[in-house]
Parts: structure tokens; C-alpha cells; sequence
């Protein structure tokens, strides 16, 4: 076991490696350089004044050797400046961050909880109403877009009832709050995004956990249980249930860089200060110090996700080893 | 000319109460600042900001004229020269330190330094020689006379002693950057990132202590959200699109609309060097196809202006007695006709010597208004018998590898306009290199020496002639047809008085926001109680 986690954490190093070197190639060869922001058709700069901007971007040197002084550096753990606003890129990504997570967090927990109940109940009472009603009720969260769902509950709850803010993270006057005043102002505000985020994605979940328990209590040895007299509830419960959470980890696994990484659409609408709206941002005016180092967090917490869930297997089925 | 610019909603602004030293004016924005340090920044959302906590040596007034800001007066030498700036006294900055001529040393010493991230330093180029005579004087030295230079020491001023001699990277990265200090009439507050900006009234401002408490800027990045938040009151202001200005009547309920001129026009550029329209006569064929009022009611659902030349019609330069071409599709016909071009095979499309009268509109992508445009015009030529075929390219493809290397027919841009109407670097036949500006090949000797004279002479009264005369002949020639002015669709939370459309407004609603107030009954979040 522990010969196989090294092996595993060493392994990050060279895919770490591949995955910066493919995210700074497909950076440059897209179109467009970060101070054409500012450069392009600006009457008021001279050619030279441009080539002095690129010069101070160290955008003149070919690409490989940007990527090398980029690689350098990040070994070093420094991920370098925004392009935008020249800040540490790694402050910039832990100021979004934790907004991020909580958002994510509370989310993918309303996702889980939910999905496994309804997916469970759905596998037992197999072809009822409650099981048909479910399913259509989730495909239709699924298929509806984001944004629409959000801007006609933002009119509904905000604009109509004034119950809800419609946008952001806290009032304006946040700051005056006392403390349960503050944790109710943001509450207040997560009630909305929270609820959209988890209404889009409880579809695949759902539907995975019901199909994995269905097939679950097919098996042998649930007739057995059933046959030996055991009452439903353990049937289900402690011996069905368990077997069937092992594809849901690795879904859970895959879900971690998803924790962090934040939904652009999500945190535009809801003008929510988070990590998919600083990636997105950044993509859009070509900063490429934060780009990498927004592509390189989120791909370790990938690689780390796989691994921790290649560890969970273990713990959830017996039958699997590491060596 | 101004009978598009009154409020639309005719609420009686008198009200009995005296303004208030009150209240907070909420504004938004689809995106955050980037440098709080006026050298630095070029986006807008930081220049609302640093706006309202820097000044310059000098401003623009109402009626796009410069005035003194930090500057009491300046003099200009007889050969264009020198300019000799004379500084206001017991100007304060917003941590009590006085303002002198050091200050704007140190700044003008920023902005030329070849480590500072800084997207002006054209503008100082042909500064030879920069002087402080006392503290509050200061003598700059051109190598040659220049009036745009003027306007450059708009340029807010930066503190010396608050980045203490910080240059190059040290300056790019300074901690100031995100906390200002300027001489404004706003002081900085907070920065929550991607969330708000606060900025407080300078109770010590040199033109006196404004009367809104408090201003906010929120991030907000989705236009329809913002929309929404508009009409729950939860912001005081916005821009709005030409769809939302016609939105219900229950949206603007408590808000004053305004419409005038954005300083911005958008057009059709020909390739003066391609075959096609090389000769003026077939450009005047098309200027009198299209139909401008078409298109501001296609595209602009009416919100704008159909243009007759480079200059905001708003400002001195621009020339009011320049006729439009008049949508005339006989005429067109004819002159095309007198050209050669008839429709021999009766396909519908023009030919001439085999050639058929087919050529490529091309635009950028992302620009709704600029496609729509395009299809429209398409459908006008395809009347007279031209037919047109639209390529709409990503943006940076299409100014590096068509744009840049003059590989085009004919496009549909825009340009933003500044106060100044030197327009040298778009018409001078000296600016057609690749990556210049002159993309058109626009060569008009007499044009030429008129935009040299521009430069050079100092005299309002004939810099106006000037200019009056570029805009005529850029019309006769034809070497874009200028198509329309979008229009700035503002809306103010009534509250508020002092909003006020003049020329300058073209170039931000807010020009005058220090002077705006809130009655004292009408006060709506009460900031002075609190403290």
C-alpha cells in the first residue's frame, strides 16, 4: 500500500509536466496576445510604444522559452503576476477561492444527500409513480438552461417577493452587520444559487446511484439476505447500499476539481465572486500567469481527486488491494 | 441638434428642501477595475474610478474646451513651444500632504519610464524637456508645437510621496495601486475584488466638498441581472441598450431616462487600393444605396444618429453645413450605369467587361450590431444590383491578418472619438504602414496639410475652421461611408439633481457627479447618520 501511493504521488509530477506544457501551447496558439487589450486600433500609441508594452510582458521571446522561465518559476512555487493588474496569482486565486468552496461545498452536499435518497427510493419502488415522477422531475432540471432558470427565480423571489437579494455574495451595508446578522446576509444570498446549482446537476447522480442499486440488489447474495429473513430496511440499507456506492466515488472523486473550479455561467448570473468568473476573465483578456496557474491547481486537485478516489475503492470493497 | 438630448420622463425636479451632505449614488459594472493608478489603467471601470479620486493638470468643460483643474491657468509660447503651467495653492492630497510641482514631475517621470507598464507614453514623446521653475510652476518644453499634447496633462496626478520614488516593476506593483490617494473629490474607501468599490466625499476638495456621501460601485456581470437589479431599485444608475430602453414604462418607474450621442461612430471602410473602388464615382453610387435611417431603425431601434463625418456632431470641429448623401437609389443607378456597370446577363447582379459586381464585407465577430449592419446593407445593394458576400472574423484574426496587412475590400468598424479632434493618425497619408491606422490608403494632399496645420496651431478659432474643412472633405471623398451614431442611453434614479446633457456628456454621463445632489427630504440610504 504504501509502496503504491508513492508510486502514485510521484506519477503527478511528469503528468503535471504534460499538462502545463499542452494548457501554455494551446494558449499561444490561439489568437491574440494580452495587451492587445489595450493595443489594438489605439490611435493614441505609436508602434513602438506597443513593442515596448509586449517587451515589458516578456511577450517577445519565443514560446518555448516563456514556458520554460514559467516552469522555472512555478518549481520555485511562484506562479508569477496577473497580466491584468499585477498581483501574485496565487493571492488572486485564494481570495476566490474559499467563495468558491462554500458555494460548491454547500451544493454538491444538497446534490449528494438528495440524489442518493431519491436515487435509492426510485431503485426500490422501480417503475411507481414516485420513480417516474422523479426522473422526469430531475431530467427537467437537467435540460433546462442555467441561466434561464435563474434569471425567473431571481424575478420571482427577489423582484416579486422581495424575499431574496437577487445578486452577489453581501449587502452593501455588510460591513454595519453584527455577526448572526452577517451569517444570515450571506445565507440569504446563497439560498438562490445554491438551490439553482443543485436543482442542474442532481440528474446524473440520481440516475447513477438508482441504476447502480438496481443492479445491486439483483445479486445473489441480496436474495440471500432477503431469503435468511433479514427486514428490507437492513437489506437495503447495509447491504445494498454499501455495494452500490462504489461507482458513486469515483464521481465523487471526479467531482472534486469541480469544487473549485467554479461555474462561469453560475457566478456571472449571480455576480458571485468566484473562481469560474476569475478564469473566465482571465481567458478573455489572455493573462496567462493566472491562466497557468489556474490550469495547474485545478489540475492537480484533478489528479488528486483520482487518487483519492483509487483509495476510497479500497476502503468501500473489501476485494480491492493496492500493492 | 439637441431635441433627442432632454430626460424623457418630464418629473418636476423643484422641490423645497436644500440639498443634502447625504446619501449614496450605487453605480454598476459588467466588470472590476485593474489599476487604481491612472498611468497604469486603460479600462474603463478603473477610469470611473480614477476619475473621481485623481485630477489632472487640466480638464475638459462642457463644452469640450480645456479648463484648469489642478492647473489655475497655463500659458502657451508664441512658437507653440513651451507650455508654462501655473499650479493651484493649498491643494490638498487625501492624507493631508500638501500638493506641489513635485507630484507631477514624479508622474510625468512615470509615464515616460521605459520599465512602467503604461499605455501613454505616446502622448509624451516629444516632450524635451521638463522643468520646475517652483513649486507651483512648471515649464514643459516641445520639440515641436503640438496641441494634442495639451490635452495629455488631463493624465491624473499621482502622489510622489506615497510611492517614494518607486520606478519601474517597484511602480507596476505597488500596494498605492489598489489603494489610492489622490486629490479627487472622492477619497478611497475599499476594494472588495470582483464585488464593490467605495469611495468616500474629500471633505477638504479644492472645488468644495461634494454632496453625495457616499459612491458605490458594484461588479455586476451579466447585463440582464444588472437589468433586473435596476428595476428592484437596487442600483442608481446604468446604460442601458437600445432593446431595454424601450422596455415597459414599469422598469423606469423613479428613474429619469436620457439619450444623447456617444462619442463612437461605426462605418463602412473601402480598400482605396482595390480596383473596385479605386474611382470616387462608384463609392457615391454606394453612399447613395444605403439607407441610413434603416439602419438606425434595424439596428439601433432608432437610438441614433446617421453620420456625416469623423467628428462627434456635438462638437466644435464637427461641421454642421456637411449635407448627408440622400438615400436615392435612382441615382445610384445612374451613376453606376455612367460607369460601365449594367446588368448584362440579367442575373440581377452588375457586370462589367465579364466582371460581376461582387465583393466581401467583412467584420468582427462578437459585435451584434456591426452583423446586423452588414446583413442590412447587403440587402440595400442588393437593389442596385451588388451583390455582397459578409465574412465576420474572430476579432484579433481579423485585425492582425486583415486589417494590419490592408487584405481587405471593405469593412464595418467603428471608432471611438476623444474630446480632442486630432485625427492624424487615421486620414495622414503618411499612416498607411502595416499596424497603421490609415488601413483605408486615404491620400488627400490638402487633407494632409490641414491635419499638420491641426496639430500646430493653437488658435481655437482656426483650429475649428480647420477641422471644419477636414470633415468636409473626408465627406466628399468617400473614403468610408460614415454609417451612425449609437446613442448613450443612460438612466439616473430620479432623486438625484444635477445630471445635465452637454457636449462633454458623449464622453461620460458623470462628468459633473461632484456637483450632483439629493434633496434633504429625498434622501434614501442615509450614510452621515450612521457616523
Amino acid at each position: 500500500m504504501k509502496r503504491y501511493l508513492l508510486r502514485r504521488i510521484l506519477l503527478i509530477i511528469p503528468m503535471l509536466f504534460g499538462i502545463s506544457l499542452l494548457t501554455f501551447g494551446v494558449l499561444h496558439l490561439s489568437p491574440g496576445k494580452p495587451t492587445d487589450v489595450v493595443t489594438d486600433l489605439n490611435t493614441k500609441m505609436t508602434l513602438e510604444a506597443k513593442q515596448k508594452l509586449m517587451t515589458l510582458y516578456g511577450l517577445d521571446k519565443p514560446w518555448h522559452i516563456q514556458y520554460f522561465n514559467w516552469f522555472w518559476r512555478m518549481l520555485k512555487l511562484d506562479f508569477g503576476n496577473s497580466f491584468k493588474d499585477d498581483r501574485a496569482v496565487l493571492s488572486k486565486i485564494g481570495e476566490r477561492l474559499p467563495a468558491t468552496l462554500l458555494l460548491n461545498f454547500l451544493s454538491l452536499s444538497l446534490i449528494f444527500m438528495l440524489s442518493l435518497y431519491i436515487g435509492a427510493m426510485a431503485a426500490t419502488k422501480k417503475n411507481s409513480f414516485f420513480d417516474k415522477f422523479t426522473t422526469l422531475f430531475v431530467y427537467v432540471g437537467y435540460a433546462v438552461p442555467t441561466f434561464w432558470i435563474a434569471l425567473l427565480l431571481m424575478i420571482l423571489l427577489g423582484l416579486k417577493c422581495g424575499l431574496l437579494p437577487i445578486s452577489g455574495l453581501r449587502s452593501l451595508n455588510y460591513d454595519e452587520l453584527t455577526g448572526s446578522e452577517k451569517a444570515l446576509d450571506i445565507l440569504k444570498h446563497l439560498i438562490l444559487p445554491v438551490s439553482v446549482m443543485a436543482l442542474t446537476g442532481l440528474a446524473a447522480l440520481t440516475r447513477y446511484c438508482r441504476s447502480s442499486l438496481l443492479e445491486v440488489l439483483h445479486q445473489d447474495y441480496i436474495r440471500t439476505a432477503r431469503a435468511k429473513g433479514l427486514p428490507e430496511n437492513k437489506v437495503l440499507w447495509k447491504h445494498a447500499f454499501r455495494n452500490a456506492l462504489i461507482p458513486i466515488i469515483t464521481i465523487l472523486g471526479l467531482m472534486l476539481p469541480e469544487l473549485i473550479g467554479g461555474s462561469f455561467i453560475f457566478e456571472t448570473i449571480f455576480a458571485y465572486p468566484g473562481m469560474g468568473r476569475l478564469g473566465y476573465e482571465a481567458i478573455l483578456s489572455r493573462d496567462y500567469p493566472l491562466l497557468m496557474g489556474i490550469g495547474t491547481v485545478a489540475a492537480f486537485l484533478t489528479l488528486l481527486g483520482n487518487l483519492i478516489a483509487d483509495l476510497l475503492y479500497a476502503f468501500a470493497d473489501p476485494r480491492i488491494r493496492y500493492r | 441638434m439637441c431635441a433627442g438630448c432632454k430626460p424623457d420622463s418630464h418629473h418636476s425636479q423643484k422641490t423645497s428642501a436644500e440639498p443634502a451632505y447625504d446619501d449614496s449614488f450605487i453605480e454598476s459594472s459588467i466588470g472590476d477595475a485593474s489599476y487604481l493608478n491612472p498611468v497604469l489603467a486603460s479600462d474603463s471601470a478603473s477610469s470611473s474610478i480614477n476619475g473621481l479620486v485623481f485630477n489632472g493638470l487640466i480638464k475638459y468643460g462642457p463644452q469640450i474646451q480645456l479648463t484648469g483643474d489642478l492647473a489655475e491657468k497655463w500659458e502657451v509660447s508664441k512658437d507653440g513651444l513651451t507650455l508654462q503651467f501655473y499650479l493651484k495653492k493649498n491643494v490638498l492630497w487625501h492624507d493631508g500632504q500638501p500638493f506641489t510641482a513635485a507630484d507631477v514631475q514624479y508622474t510625468f517621470e512615470r509615464l515616460i519610464d521605459p520599465e512602467v507598464k503604461t499605455p501613454y507614453s505616446s502622448n509624451y514623446e516629444k516632450v524635451k524637456k521638463f522643468e520646475v521653475l517652483d513649486p507651483a510652476t512648471i515649464r514643459i518644453t516641445y520639440s515641436e508645437p503640438f496641441v494634442p499634447a495639451l490635452e495629455s496633462w488631463g493624465m491624473g496626478i499621482l502622489p510622489k510621496h506615497i510611492f517614494q520614488g518607486a520606478r519601474g516593476k517597484e511602480f507596476n506593483q505597488h500596494p498605492a495601486n489598489k489603494k489610492p490617494i489622490g486629490t479627487g473629490p472622492y477619497i478611497f474607501k475599499e476594494w472588495k475584488t470582483d464585488e464593490k468599490i467605495i469611495l468616500e466625499a474629500n471633505p477638504r476638495y479644492f472645488e468644495g466638498k461634494p454632496h453625495i456621501a457616499r459612491y458605490v460601485f458594484r461588479i455586476i456581470p451579466d447585463d440582464a441581472v444588472e437589468f433586473m437589479e435596476l428595476r428592484n431599485k437596487s442600483i442608481d444608475t446604468m446604460v442601458l441598450t437600445p432593446d431595454q430602453y424601450q422596455a415597459y414604462p414599469e422598469f423606469f418607474e423613479g428613474y429619469k431616462k436620457y439619450r444623447f450621442p456617444r462619442a463612437a461612430y461605426t462605418y463602412i471602410g473601402f480598400n482605396l487600393t482595390h480596383p473596385l473602388f479605386k474611382e470616387k464615382r462608384i463609392r457615391e453610387a454606394l453612399a447613395y444605396a444605403i439607407n441610413k435611417k434603416e439602419l438606425v431603425a434595424g439596428v439601433l431601434l432608432g437610438m441614433g444618429i446617421s453620420a456625416t463625418g469623423p467628428f462627434l456632431p456635438l462638437s466644435w470641429a464637427f461641421d454642421p453645413e456637411v449635407k448627408d448623401f440622400e438615400f436615392n437609389l435612382n441615382r445610384a443607378k445612374k451613376i453606376l450605369k455612367e460607369e460601365g456597370w449594367t446588368d448584362s446577363n440579367q442575373d440581377g447582379i452588375l457586370d462589367k467587361e465579364g466582371k460581376k459586381f461582387e465583393f466581401t464585407l467583412m467584420t468582427n465577430q462578437g459585435n451584434k450590431m456591426r452583423s446586423l449592419t452588414a446583413e442590412i446593407i447587403q440587402d440595400q445593394l442588393k437593389k442596385v444590383g451588388i451583390k455582397i458576400n459578409i465574412r465576420i472574423i474572430e476579432w484579433s484574426t481579423f485585425i492582425k491578418n486583415f486589417i494590419d496587412r490592408r487584405d481587405f475590400e471593405a469593412i464595418i468598424l467603428g471608432w471611438t472619438l476623444s474630446p480632442d479632434p486630432d485625427i492624424y493618425t487615421i486620414w495622414h497619408s503618411s499612416q498607411i504602414k502595416e499596424g497603421q491606422y490609415n488601413f483605408v490608403s486615404y491620400d488627400n494632399p490638402r487633407v494632409d496639410m490641414l491635419l499638420e496645420a491641426g496639430r500646430k496651431t493653437f488658435n481655437q478659432k482656426e483650429r475649428e475652421k480647420i477641422y471644419k474643412e477636414v470633415h468636409r472633405l473626408i465627406h466628399e471623398d468617400i473614403p468610408y461611408i460614415f454609417l451612425y451614431y449609437p446613442e448613450f442611453l443612460p438612466v439616473v434614479q430620479e432623486r438625484f439633481v444635477g445630471p445635465a446633457v452637454v457636449p462633454l456628456s458623449s464622453f461620460g454621463f458623470g462628468w459633473n457627479f461632484d456637483r450632483w445632489f439629493v434633496p434633504k427630504n429625498l434622501v434614501r440610504y442615509p450614510v452621515m447618520a450612521q457616523e
